[in-house]
């Protein structure tokens, strides 16, 4: 049996052209301006985000530097500030804590509140939010705005705090659900991309109310149980629940580098891989988690090829290898991870031309406390073929060694050899479902 | 847009509403004179804690940060636009 429509109060507080405003709060120089906040400042550096000025004058997040620079001529672009925006979401969070136990951390820019039970009715939550907003806007800058959406669930409050940007506040509830949906387009709402349009469109349904009312047998002999889903979520129905900040754990964790000529030329490949290997897991280490696999991309640069216009663009489109490393038991020492990720790339690349490294840490756990019998076997024999038990055991000690020592003194204070002559490569990036480094402050 | 500065300045600052804030900078010969503090964010390199302030005056913006461990000021950073 379906569940009914919901009676929860959710929100869902949506940062304004986020990095740009944080960057237009820095430098007031900047406010009013068509501003692009780019990955490199290269001319085929991504804009990861826009202020609200370029994208009015249709500056589009993902366009490269030059195709925004030839959009909109005059624009201004600068390179991304991670711990900037880290911090200001830590703020932004801390206010936003206030107002209920119930808090998903949804990326650096977004958050979803359970405010059931906090307050009464959906006006009153509207009162609370628009309270934070001001205090957000006194206390960490007036620069910046926020969107909110108020509904039953989360996918209609996700939905409600697009509707109007910037500094909007919609709300969303069983009366005016038909009328908002009405007004819409398939591809408004999150979840539907140009794939699923054409399915939909298939089926003969045009709107979103359209396919709200549709027979769930329907949706579902297409889409299977995401049919299912589509239609609870199109009809107010409670499934996903709003995940708390510290329940929230990653699936996976990775990082990757568009790799410039100069790394090629100066031999620094091997050595920009461990870094990104290194930076994966020490985030991984600090979540107190283990990977039980690991993969790895590295694209190649092929002289003279184009990726089609209109195909998906991915740095392995030109020609890549991808892998995967199986540990046998979850590890997290530094040794055995760049181990593993060295030794794929001493396998498989005959020192082409790189433009695309990527590690990714996967089958993340919690370390249990169970002894492992097995352990002599299923030891995954990474840094050195002739490791042994205690060689591992010693492994682990100075990775623990290695990490009091960045603890204390920084994350540059100690490295493998080869990373010794890395200077900027591989730098911090922001991913926006990247909320790791961002610290509230709760009241007790 | 941003360049790199990494000089030691001296500032002047004020505890106002619980918190610190840069009134006037020395660089060089010049005294530079702070209009607002824009927005205030810390940044952790080992136990040290460094906190930026980005600030401006009349015709540019800057990036003061402050270290917690040597206790030192400098200015990081100077807008040019």
């Amino acid at each position: 049996m379906l569940p009914p429509f919901s009676k929860k109060l959710i929100a869902h507080v949506d940062m304004n052209s986020y990095f740009a405003s944080v960057e237009q709060q820095a430098n007031p120089f900047l406010r009013g301006k068509a501003l692009g906040v780019c990955s490199y400042l290269h001319e085929y550096g991504c804009v990861i985000a826009a202020s609200i000025e370029a994208k009015r004058a249709g500056m589009k997040v993902g366009m490269t530097m030059k195709e925004a620079r030839e959009r909109v001529p005059g624009s201004v672009f600068v390179q991304n500030d991670p711990p900037k925006y880290r911090a200001v979401t830590s703020r932004v969070f801390t206010i936003l804590h206030e107002l209920t136990d119930s808090m998903e951390h949804y990326s650096i820019d977004e958050a979803f509140l359970d405010l059931t039970n906090w307050y009464r009715d959906s006006a009153e939550a509207a009162w609370a939010l628009t309270r934070a907003r001001a205090r957000i806007r006194d206390e960490v800058g007036e620069w910046l705005r926020c969107s909110i959406g108020i509904a039953s669930t989360r996918f209609l409050a996700k939905t409600a705090s697009d509707l109007e940007k910037p500094n909007g506040l919609v709300i969303i509830d069983k009366y005016n659900l038909d009328e908002v949906l009405a007004g819409l387009d398939l591809e408004d709402v999150c979840g539907i991309g140009s794939r699923i349009r054409k399915r939909l469109e298939r089926m003969g349904y045009k709107t979103l109310l359209e396919v709200k009312r549709a027979p769930i047998g329907n949706l579902m002999r297409v889409f299977g149980k995401q049919g299912l889903y589509l239609s609870c979520k199109l009809n107010g129905m409670e499934f996903e629940k709003v995940v708390n900040a510290r329940s929230n754990l990653p699936k996976s964790i990775g990082h990757s580098y568009c790799v410039p000529d100069r790394v090629n030329r100066e031999g620094k490949i091997e050595a920009t891989l461990m870094r990104l290997t290194e930076r994966a897991g020490r985030r991984m280490r600090n979540l107190g988690m283990r990977a039980l696999q690991l993969s790895i991309s590295v694209g190649f640069r092929v002289p003279g090829f184009v990726v089609p216009r209109g195909s998906f663009w991915s740095p392995l489109a030109g020609q890549g290898v991808f892998a995967t490393k199986h540990f046998g038991v979850p590890v997290d020492d530094s040794f055995s991870l760049v181990g593993g990720a060295l030794e794929f790339l001493r396998k498989e690349w005959k020192e082409e031309l790189v433009n695309f490294l990527a590690v990714t840490l996967f089958d993340l756990s919690r370390p249990t406390g169970q002894l492992c019998f097995l352990d002599q076997a299923f030891t995954y024999p990474t840094w050195n073929d002739s490791v042994n038990d205690r060689l591992g055991d010693k492994r682990h000690s100075v990775s623990e060694a290695m990490e009091m020592i960045r603890n204390r003194y920084g994350e540059q204070a100690i490295m493998f050899g080869s990373m010794v002559s890395l200077s900027n490569e591989a730098p911090d990036r922001i991913g926006f479902r990247k909320t790791e480094g961002v610290d509230v402050t709760l009241l007790q | 847009m941003y360049s790199k500065v990494s000089e030691p300045v001296d500032v002047l600052v004020a505890f106002k509403r619980g918190s610190v804030e840069p009134m006037t900078f020395k660089w060089g010969k010049r005294y530079y004179q702070v209009r607002k503090v824009n927005l205030i964010h810390s940044e952790r390199r080992g136990r040290e804690k460094i906190t930026f302030f980005s600030v401006s005056d009349e015709a540019n913006a800057y990036r003061l940060a402050y270290s917690s461990e040597s206790m030192k000021w400098s200015l990081e950073e100077m807008a040019i636009l």
